[in-house]
């Protein structure tokens, strides 16, 4: 008996090693779009997969109740536990590789494993599509460092994506951890006077830095677009959305509404976008965002402040649902996203995690 | 204006606010005598070793106050006051108005002593002899870069309490309780508040689940008191540890997260300290007592004060002390220390004076 649960259990591990299989997951995802009343059980089949054979998941989901009516009720881990815990479903060995989160806060850095990258390359190229990100109608200048230089950030995993799948060349312009402002503006100077649509995307900070470092403004051709992402995460003065926007769009000589804004991260596979300044986050149809009310576990009303619970049906070799310590308000249609967790919450004289780190890192 | 002076105009402040510390001006006296070794150090010279010797308060205090915890601040101002310094308090929008309060309620001679502003006050700062920081590490290291050498820095930076319990042989219940008095008070955000009690791992798991429960129980009893308003992000912190700690296998129990004060209580077996996130979270760790120095590692120089829940053995007592402990208490008494307890080890009036001594013999000085 036993035995037969444990070949049923490798049959069903092997299921997403198979890369046909993998393949024949993606192009579930990808139908979503026509066919979304397929992502409840698609998540159930996840869900269902994923409790036996990550370890944590499974530990967490053994105390709460294992009947669920409806994906919405599948439990989630906590973002934080990937700095603590393997989150996998296979062996270390196993893996393809794997990404680190940035550690801004505590400078513990957390890993997301994937037996391959290509459930995310699929993902992020048609995440960006879904949004209407012109990302293959323009030469795409990222503010990053490139996969070659960093190759466990997700973020530069996927702007190699967008860029390997674009007709028109790509750059890197962040070259042995210095942001190359001088060589950068040359050749944006040089795409401008052709004419050529741009895109630049790259993190809010580098943004801040790049109009600090070079104040004189540019004028982007009509079709040209921006993506920010990622926040300051404690890097400089952190500036309110709208200002930030007023200034990216009259530094540019782009409408606001040509600027992106990215909200992802490292643990998950999937992106939600938001366009304009006081655009509402809409995520793609493989994944959902729940705000979440910590009080009662219970999804918020609409114009209620509550935190970010991703659902993503891409992050198939960890677990798919992950409670953020993001703050939102539920719009009728996505979510508004107040605030990302970069800080830890106020406190009194009492010793933080961060604190320990931070004491570790300065003085041994 | 002479120290006897200002003590009794503090008398009644004192009595006032008497989470300071203070009872009254009985306990300022004994504070100048054991640490100024005279009252009238800071008027007089005094005999001192075969010499003379005064105390010489700052001429300026400049105050950064944390944005918690207001008590620390009243404290702070009171010291100042007390050594007759003027008092310039940079003071966080969380803490205007208790400090307000207490500035208003200081009989007006003192109240000139002080001056409140709201954001960093480069003149203040630099017109200051000795400044007082309490905050995180960032923010000590912070002003103690821009503080010159030749003036007096004092930096409170976080800290952390633990309860020692040690082996169990029967549920103290008595004992349980007033380790949740210490718990909950401040909702558990101050330095001298418990983050983990320490059980010897040789102790039974059926005693320690019973220990676990008892001090749920404690800690629910007082869920129903007037508390902090817990806000989204703390809210979500709570969630997170006990999440975190539930998918590493960890025994949890717990309140719900809509109690006025919700409350956790964690039992682990853990290589190293890890703090909580504070608002009553409690860990009780399963402890080698041959490997306590390596678990207290990463707060080598950070703890403030070990309660203890019965008694502690000497050895372990050392093992504290090396780690940088300062304070010893009962349970119970975790939050309430002595009104001449040494802050963060160190002398907490004296900590702001310099000393000046006079060594003629054949020439008499006056102040």
């Amino acid at each position: 008996m036993i035995k037969r649960k444990e070949k049923a259990m490798e049959g069903q591990r092997s299921f997403f090693q198979d890369p046909a299989n993998r393949q024949w997951w993606i192009d579930q995802l990808l139908s979503l779009r026509e066919n979304p009343q397929n992502f409840e059980s698609l998540a159930f089949r996840l869900y269902d997969f994923q409790r036996k054979h990550c370890p944590a998941y499974k530990t967490l989901t053994e105390t709460i109740a294992n009947r669920l009516s409806s994906w919405k009720e599948i439990p989630a881990i906590p973002q934080e536990l990937f700095k603590k815990e393997t989150i996998f479903c296979y062996t270390i060995e196993q893996a393809a590789g794997h990404y680190l989160t940035s550690g801004t806060t505590s400078g513990i850095q957390g890993r997301h494993y994937f037996l391959d990258p290509l459930i995310y390359k699929a993902v992020s190229l048609q995440g960006a599509n879904e949004a209407a990100i012109p990302i293959h109608r323009a030469c795409l200048h990222f503010l990053t460092e490139s996969p070659n230089e960093n190759p466990h950030s997700s973020l530069s995993a996927m702007f190699s994506f967008w860029a390997e799948s674009n007709p028109f060349p790509s750059y890197f312009w962040i070259q042995n951890k210095t942001f190359c402002i001088d060589p950068f503006i040359q050749k944006l100077n040089l795409d401008i006077s052709a004419g050529r649509n741009v895109g630049i995307c790259g993190t809010a900070f580098s943004f801040v830095l790049l109009m600090e470092k070079h104040p004189k403004s540019l004028s982007l051709p009509q079709g040209s677009f921006i993506l920010e992402t990622g926040g300051m995460k404690g890097k400089h003065k952190e500036i309110d959305k709208k200002e930030f926007y007023q200034k990216l769009s009259s530094y540019f000589g782009i409408t606001q509404d040509c600027i992106f804004s990215e909200y992802g991260m490292t643990e998950l596979s999937s992106q939600a976008y938001s366009k304009g300044t006081d655009g509402t986050f809409l995520v793609p149809p493989w994944a959902k965002v729940l705000v979440i009310d910590p009080r009662t576990e219970k999804e918020c009303q609409v114009g209620q402040k509550g935190l970010v619970r991703w659902i993503d049906l891409a992050n198939v070799d960890s677990v798919l649902c992950i409670q953020t310590l993001d703050i939102a308000i539920k719009t009728q249609e996505g979510f508004y996203l107040i605030g990302r967790s970069n800080h830890a919450p106020p406190r009194g004289c009492s010793l933080s995690i961060e604190e320990i780190a931070f004491f570790e890192n300065t003085h041994r | 204006m002479q120290t006897l002076e200002r003590i009794e105009m503090l008398d009644a402040i004192c009595k006032l606010f008497p989470e300071i510390g203070f009872r009254g001006k009985e306990d300022l006296i004994r504070l100048v005598e054991l640490e100024l070794k005279s009252l009238t150090a800071l008027d007089d010279f005094f005999d001192y070793g075969g010499a003379k010797t005064k105390a010489i308060a700052p001429r300026q205090i400049y105050h950064v106050l944390a944005a918690n915890l207001y008590v620390a601040g009243f404290q702070s101002v009171l010291l100042g006051l007390l050594v007759g310094s003027f008092n310039v308090v940079q003071c966080p929008q969380p803490v205007t108005e208790p400090l307000l309060r207490f500035i208003s309620l200081l009989p007006k001679k003192l109240k000139n002593q002080v001056k409140l502003c709201f954001e960093f006050n480069q003149e203040a700062f630099e017109q200051s002899d000795c400044i007082v920081v309490f905050g995180g590490n960032r923010t000590i290291e912070h002003f103690k870069a821009l503080t010159p050498s030749d003036k007096r820095f004092v930096g409170h930076g976080h800290k952390v309490s633990l309860i020692w319990v040690g082996t169990i042989e029967n549920i103290n219940r008595e004992k349980i309780t007033l380790s949740a008095k210490d718990i909950s008070l401040f909702n558990q955000l101050g330095c001298l508040s418990p983050q983990s009690m320490l059980i010897e791992e040789s102790t039974p798991s059926t005693i320690i689940l019973s220990f676990c429960e008892a001090l749920a129980e404690s800690l629910s009893k007082r869920s129903s008191e007037k508390g902090f308003d817990i806000n989204i992000e703390e809210l979500a912190a709570i969630k997170q540890l006990r999440d975190c700690a539930k998918a590493l296998g960890w025994t949890v129990w717990e309140s719900s997260l809509t109690e006025i004060n919700p409350w956790t209580v964690i039992h682990r077996r853990s290589n190293s300290f890890e703090p909580t996130c504070g608002y009553r979270t409690i860990y009780v760790d399963s402890v080698d007592k041959t490997k306590l120095k390596e678990w207290l590692k990463p707060i080598q120089g950070m703890i403030s004060t070990v309660g203890v829940f019965e008694t502690i053995p000497d050895d372990i007592v050392r093992l504290f002390i090396n780690a940088g402990a300062t304070r010893f208490c009962s349970v119970g008494e975790m939050q309430q220390p002595s009104a001449f307890w040494h802050h963060d080890g160190r002398n907490r009036i004296e900590d702001l004076v310099r000393w000046v001594d006079w060594e003629i013999q054949n020439q008499d000085v006056k102040s």
